[in-house]
This record gives structure tokens, C-alpha cells and sequence, in this order.
């Protein structure tokens, strides 16, 4: 157990990097591939950001 | 094309700082560092952003009000030429209609509030009797890509020194530094913000006059607000690094917040020193000068927050909605203020007593993160009254 804390300690940014990459990845077949469930929000072009508008 | 809005954008600006790097290797004898970004920005503004000629036109008449102002006349009293220089800002905002033209069609433009903002500030520092800023300069500052549609606000004597640095501020420990924050917004922008968009707050029915239903709302707006903002702002410090520029911070854990001054520390810090600077500070001075007020320093403080704060909901839009939740974030700050200046008279806390300092800190926390979500939730109109 003591070895894994250790090994996790060291190796944390390691850890949040893969995480936030596998996010990214994992989000983006979710939202954005043609296979994904939502087809009408596909188009990329339609993102904008909320304070845009200001 | 706007600034993270396309895959395209993201191909686009691969190119731009591959020259960039590339310059610093084969031109740097040729090209200075702060010509280089300034023909980056310039290419991107002509090519791929919407309405370039009009940023163009508030650029030559923004820099002929601070030089005539500033350098010809040295005008000492701000205001008229602050006045001239949030005009075409207030016009857009107001929908102003004049002579039959409808003023928004031919001033309007994508960014044009955080440029104004950008412009105010270069006004309100420059000292009299001192050098005029090269044009070369303030254009550089002003159109620079990745802070130019929704910021965060910099200000152009820490944008200059960065720019003179040169290139050796384009080194691999910020490259990194800089791809590091760019993914960090990615992630928060594309598919956090997305995700809440998509499966939390977008089937909300924000019409529902239930009080369940409008408590999920405002939880669920303001959490998207925040990974939608942050989410930008990260992409934009991480291009800017990977320029050469440390553009400010702008969210630092917001929701760690413990008090209303420090909420705006964490919160679209970049904007809440703006309005300190330039909004709080003159305020406070010139309620410092008038007689009835004099003997009152609390009073003074609290107009003075609570007009900054008005008037922040005033920028956002003159509806109802900002106007109220500026207002709300102004009570905020007063009750905070009223409340530190009250503790420090009775030489305790008057509100919490003996608890610890950790029993404090948590309440501190969660009542400012229900509070400014109240706030939030206001300013996204979808309160159904």
C-alpha cells in the first residue's frame, strides 16, 4: 500500500496529465465524432463562448 | 474565425507560432521580436477576423484622443477624454438609433468592450508630460490574438516589457509551461463546459417557476459559466505564453472564495483589478474631496463599491438582468466591508464569534459560493419572473 501511495506521490503530474488527456479524447468521441448520439450539435463552427457577447 | 472557436483556429495559430519560433532562428538580425508578433496579430485580424476595418477605425480614433488629450493639450481632468473613448462602446450598448443610422451595424464588433477596456487603461495610466506610446506599440497591445476577444485584461506596461524581452522569451520551459494551460482549457471549454451544456443544464426547463428546478438552474449555469470562461482564459494565457507573453491570470479557484474582495481576486480577476484601478480608486478620491463626505470614511468606501459594481452591470449590457445582478454583488461587497470595518472597531468578529478559524473558513466558503451562484443566476436571465 505504502509502495503505491509512493509511486503515486512521484509520479503525479505524470497521473494528471494521462487523466486529462484521456478526457480530452474520451469527451471528444463522446461529443464530437460522427458516431456520438447528439448529430445536431456536431459542427464545430456553433461554439462560442459565453461572455462573447459582452 | 474567432480567437478558439475552430479546429481551424487551433491549425491556423500551429502556423503562425511555427514562423514565429523559426524567426527567432533565421530573422531575429532582420525582424525584431515585438514586429514579428505585431505582424502575427495583423495578418490574423485582415485574414481571418470578422470586421477588421472597423477595430482599424477605433484604433487611429482611440490614439488620436489619447495624443490629443494626453500629449497635445496634456488635459489634466480624464474624464472627457474617458468619455470620448467608451462612447462607441455605450452607442453598442444602448443600441443608440441617430439621424435614422442604427450606430451598432457600423461600430460594432466582435471584442470591442475588452478592447475598450484595454484602451481606457493606456488613457488613465499615462502620466503628463510623458513619451506618447508608439502606435506600433499600442496597436500591438491592443490587437495581440490570443487576449483580444474576451481577454484577460493586461495592461500595456506589463505587455511592453514582456515585448521587449525578445525573443528569448521564447524558450522550451514556456512553450511547455504555456501547451500545459492550453490543454488545461481545452479540457475545460470543450468538454466540461460542453458536457454541462449538453446533459445538465440544457435539458433544464429555465421557465420552471419550481423552486427545485430553479435552484438545479442556477447551479448548473454557473458551473458552465465558469468552465466556459476559465476555460478560454486558460487557452489564452497558454498561447500567450507560448508567444512570449505572460497574459494575467484570471480565475485562481474561485469557488475557495471565502469573502466578496477575495471572490474578485479568484473570479475574472483581470477585470476586477480593472475596475479597482479605474473605476473604485478615482470614485473613492474624488467622494474624498467633498465636504458632507469627508467625515464619513465607511460611507465613502461603500458608495464607492457599490457604484464600481453598478456600473459593472451597466458594461455588461443596460438590461435589467446585469444591472441587478451588479447591484447584488455591490450589497455584497458593502455587507462585507460594513461587516470588517465593524469587527475591527469592536476588536472581534461580530458575526462569528469564537468558532475556529477552520469552522469559519468552511461557512465563509459555502456561503460565498451560494451567494455569488444567487448573483450568477440573476445575470444569466433565466430566472422566470
Amino acid at each position: 500500500m505504502n509502495s503505491i501511495i509512493h509511486w503515486v506521490r512521484n509520479h503525479q503530474q505524470w497521473l494528471i496529465n494521462v487523466i486529462v488527456y484521456l478526457a480530452i479524447i474520451l469527451g471528444s468521441l463522446l461529443m464530437y465524432s460522427p458516431y456520438s448520439n447528439n448529430p445536431e450539435n456536431q459542427p464545430s463552427s456553433k461554439i462560442k463562448f459565453v461572455y462573447q457577447q459582452f | 474565425m474567432l480567437p478558439f472557436s475552430s479546429i481551424d483556429f487551433f491549425l491556423l495559430f500551429a502556423i503562425l507560432v511555427g514562423l514565429l519560433y523559426l524567426a527567432k532562428v533565421l530573422l531575429h538580425r532582420y525582424i525584431p521580436f515585438s514586429g514579428m508578433l505585431l505582424l502575427i496579430s495583423v495578418i490574423y485580424l485582415i485574414f481571418f477576423y470578422p470586421k477588421p476595418f472597423h477595430i482599424a477605425i477605433l484604433l487611429i480614433y482611440s490614439y488620436m484622443i489619447y495624443y490629443i488629450f494626453t500629449c497635445l493639450f496634456q488635459i489634466q481632468n480624464k474624464l472627457p477624454g474617458v468619455f470620448l473613448l467608451v462612447l462607441p462602446m455605450i452607442m453598442v450598448k444602448t443600441n443608440t438609433i441617430a439621424a435614422n443610422i442604427e450606430w451598432n451595424e457600423f461600430i460594432s464588433f466582435a471584442g470591442l468592450s475588452y478592447i475598450t477596456f484595454r484602451i481606457v487603461s493606456v488613457y488613465m495610466d499615462a502620466l503628463p508630460n510623458s513619451k506618447p506610446v508608439n502606435f506600433f506599440r499600442y496597436t500591438s497591445y491592443l490587437i495581440f490574438t490570443p487576449s483580444l476577444l474576451i481577454g484577460p485584461i493586461d495592461r500595456l506596461n506589463r505587455f511592453s516589457v514582456d515585448l521587449d524581452g525578445g525573443y528569448s522569451r521564447l524558450n522550451s520551459s514556456r512553450f511547455l509551461e504555456g501547451w500545459q494551460m492550453m490543454i488545461f482549457g481545452i479540457l475545460y471549454k470543450f468538454i466540461i463546459a460542453e458536457a454541462i451544456n449538453r446533459y445538465w443544464l440544457g435539458p433544464i426547463d429555465a421557465g420552471s417557476k419550481e423552486i427545485l428546478v430553479m435552484i438545479n438552474s442556477m447551479y448548473a449555469y454557473y458551473a458552465y459559466l465558469y468552465f466556459d470562461f476559465a476555460g478560454y482564459s486558460a487557452m489564452a494565457i497558454g498561447l500567450g505564453k507560448i508567444m512570449g507573453i505572460d497574459v494575467p491570470i484570471n480565475f485562481n479557484k474561485p469557488f475557495m472564495a471565502v469573502n466578496p474582495q477575495d471572490y474578485w481576486r479568484r473570479w475574472h480577476k483581470s477585470l476586477g483589478d480593472w475596475l479597482k484601478d479605474y473605476f473604485f480608486m478615482p470614485f473613492y478620491k474624488a467622494f474624498t474631496k467633498w465636504k458632507f463626505m469627508k467625515p464619513y470614511p465607511l460611507f465613502r468606501q461603500n458608495v464607492s463599491l457599490f457604484l464600481t459594481f453598478l456600473l459593472m452591470g451597466c458594461w455588461n449590457g443596460f438590461k435589467g438582468n446585469y444591472i441587478l445582478s451588479g447591484s447584488i454583488f455591490g450589497v455584497y461587497s458593502v455587507v462585507h466591508n460594513s461587516y470588517i470595518y465593524y469587527c475591527r472597531k469592536n476588536g472581534r468578529d461580530i458575526v462569528f464569534g469564537n468558532l475556529s478559524p477552520l469552522t469559519v473558513k468552511i461557512l465563509s466558503i459555502f456561503i460565498m459560493i451560494n451567494l455569488t451562484a444567487i448573483a450568477i443566476y440573476v445575470f444569466s436571465g433565466r430566472i422566470p419572473f
